[in-house]
């Protein structure tokens, strides 16, 4: 992937911080036009490659891990693992922000699935048949697996 | 005269060795190392290489005179990312009104108390530093942690994440600050999940001392406060079952195990220092267990004291725990039921001493 093609999706994947990793994927089309330019700004491949070599923090514990994959038109991929000490703020919102995308979209699917659940009719109410409450049936075998006689 | 050439020091010295010099040496050898790691992480940046490699620079701790008071400072990041913010209650100042801000300060106090009454130790680095806390960082910011000089809080964002402002979260980040002061573990594999585990294991500590609670009253769990009520989940880590803490369609399951036998190769998180810390965690929950009582009399001690005679930064779990058993040896002697369970502790989670 070239650093002028445009980005098509972002894979965003977490780990590190205090120990919850998260991850998922944004197609840039389906985001507002205002965030799909600042992610064309801030996540080309030429930035990230850069940040990702900048000094990490020697003595910062539970700072996150961000791996970026970008996609193009032509689904070619390149990645980049940013830790949060390298980056700049914007990224870290930027990136921030983008994942809350992606937590949202899982909510939202959560929540129509439960709703799904809940709107679908329950089964008939079959009445118990007697049999249900009997007791079990016994055994007509012995322990050697032959029938017994009743 | 002809001189021989002479290879550089990075090209014969391996990345830990200077790590270590780093975090260890005189002032002249640190700046050495410090450049020499730099040439070192410009080589393997260019590899690409994905796990990060980071490094600790730690003192021997100070035990510092009783009764110490606390020297705290809060700062408000105003939703920002720079570091610290603005101070809002430094050490003897009256509540403000921000209750966040008041919670911080009281739970930080309390951290502090648990550290100097039950091990005697006076702050982070044992000499009394001053113990920085920032809230508000960033905005909706799913995290906390330790910078190597204060801890840092996000709000959480209110998705899945509704605080972290939650005492066992404050007693696991200013552990790391203790672990940093106390020789340092690198933060990566096995020395940085003992690193996680310290921080987990102090963390739980200091909620049981804050609630008076024995062994078998105790909930073991680390982060019971952070979760929305939406996950499916207790809390962020359980020492009393690893891997049970949460389980979540969208967070995922907990992915800690209890045993040697489920140790998790990855090189993400460090190299899975907050997934196979909970393998020390858990040895740390049964050794209490066996004591009983609270468990910061015997089996805290028993913890902190080999925190400061490790003195290795780039121990494995079996040296944590060859350390853990001789400091038993050394404050309950030799043949004593203290020794037997913690070497016990050991063998069930599948570390044999």
């Amino acid at each position: 992937m070239k650093h002028t093609d445009p980005i098509r999706r972002i894979h965003l994947r977490t780990s590190g911080g205090i120990g919850i990793p998260l991850e998922g994927t944004v197609d840039v089309d389906a985001l507002s036009p205002t965030l799909a330019r600042r992610v064309q700004k801030a996540l080309n491949p030429k930035q990230l490659a850069r940040i990702a070599r900048r000094p990490k923090a020697p003595l910062m514990t539970d700072q996150i891990a961000y791996e970026v994959i970008l996609s193009d038109a032509q689904h070619q991929t390149t990645s980049y693992t940013v830790l949060e000490s390298q980056a700049d703020e914007e990224l870290l919102e930027l990136l921030d922000e983008l994942m809350a995308q992606i937590i949202e979209a899982k909510r939202q699917a959560r929540k129509s699935v439960k709703k799904q659940e809940d709107d679908e009719p329950p089964g008939p109410d079959i009445p118990p048949t007697p049999s249900d409450n009997a007791l079990p049936a016994p055994d007509l075998e012995d322990d050697t697996g032959h029938a017994q006689d009743p | 005269m002809t001189h021989a050439h002479r290879a550089p020091i990075h090209c014969i010295l391996p990345p830990y060795i200077l790590e270590v010099i780093e975090m260890r040496g005189d002032e002249k050898l640190r700046r050495m190392a410090k450049r020499m790691q730099k040439d070192a992480d410009a080589v393997r940046q260019a590899r690409a290489a994905a796990a990060p490699e980071t490094a600790f620079r730690g003192t021997p701790a100070f035990v510092g005179p009783t009764p110490a008071m606390p020297h705290r400072e809060v700062y408000d990041g105003q939703y920002k990312r720079t570091l610290p913010g603005k101070l809002v209650r430094a050490e003897g100042d009256p509540p403000v009104r921000s209750k966040l801000v008041n919670k911080v300060y009281d739970l930080t106090g309390k951290v502090f108390e648990f550290y100097i009454k039950e091990f005697k130790r006076n702050s982070i680095d044992g000499q009394g530093m001053t113990i920085i806390s920032t809230v508000h960082y960033g905005r909706g910011y799913r995290n906390a942690f330790w910078t190597g000089e204060q801890m840092v809080f996000g709000d959480g964002d209110n998705q899945l994440f509704k605080t972290f402002v939650d005492l066992s979260i404050i007693g696991h980040e200013l552990t790391h600050g203790v672990v940093q002061f106390s020789g340092g573990l690198i933060y990566q594999d096995q020395a940085g999940a003992i690193n996680e585990s310290l921080a987990d294991v102090f963390g739980v500590m200091v909620v049981q001392y804050a609630k008076k609670q024995t062994v078998s009253e105790a909930s073991w769990l680390v982060g019971e406060e952070i979760f929305t009520p939406e996950v499916n989940g207790h809390a962020l880590r359980s020492l009393r079952a690893p891997g049970m803490a949460f389980d979540d369609d969208i967070l995922g399951k907990d992915p800690q195990p209890y045993h040697m036998d489920f140790y998790v190769n990855t090189y993400t998180d460090y190299g899975g220092v907050h997934i196979n810390s909970g393998i020390p965690n858990h040895a740390f929950y049964l050794l209490a267990q066996y004591l009983g009582g609270y468990s910061w009399t015997k089996a805290g001690q028993i913890w902190y004291q080999a925190m400061q005679t490790l003195q290795n930064p780039r121990a494995t779990f079996a040296d944590w725990a060859d350390t853990t058993v001789e400091t038993a040896w050394r404050l309950f002697g030799a043949g004593s039921f203290e020794v037997a369970m913690t070497r016990r502790a050991w063998k069930l989670v599948g570390i044999h001493i």
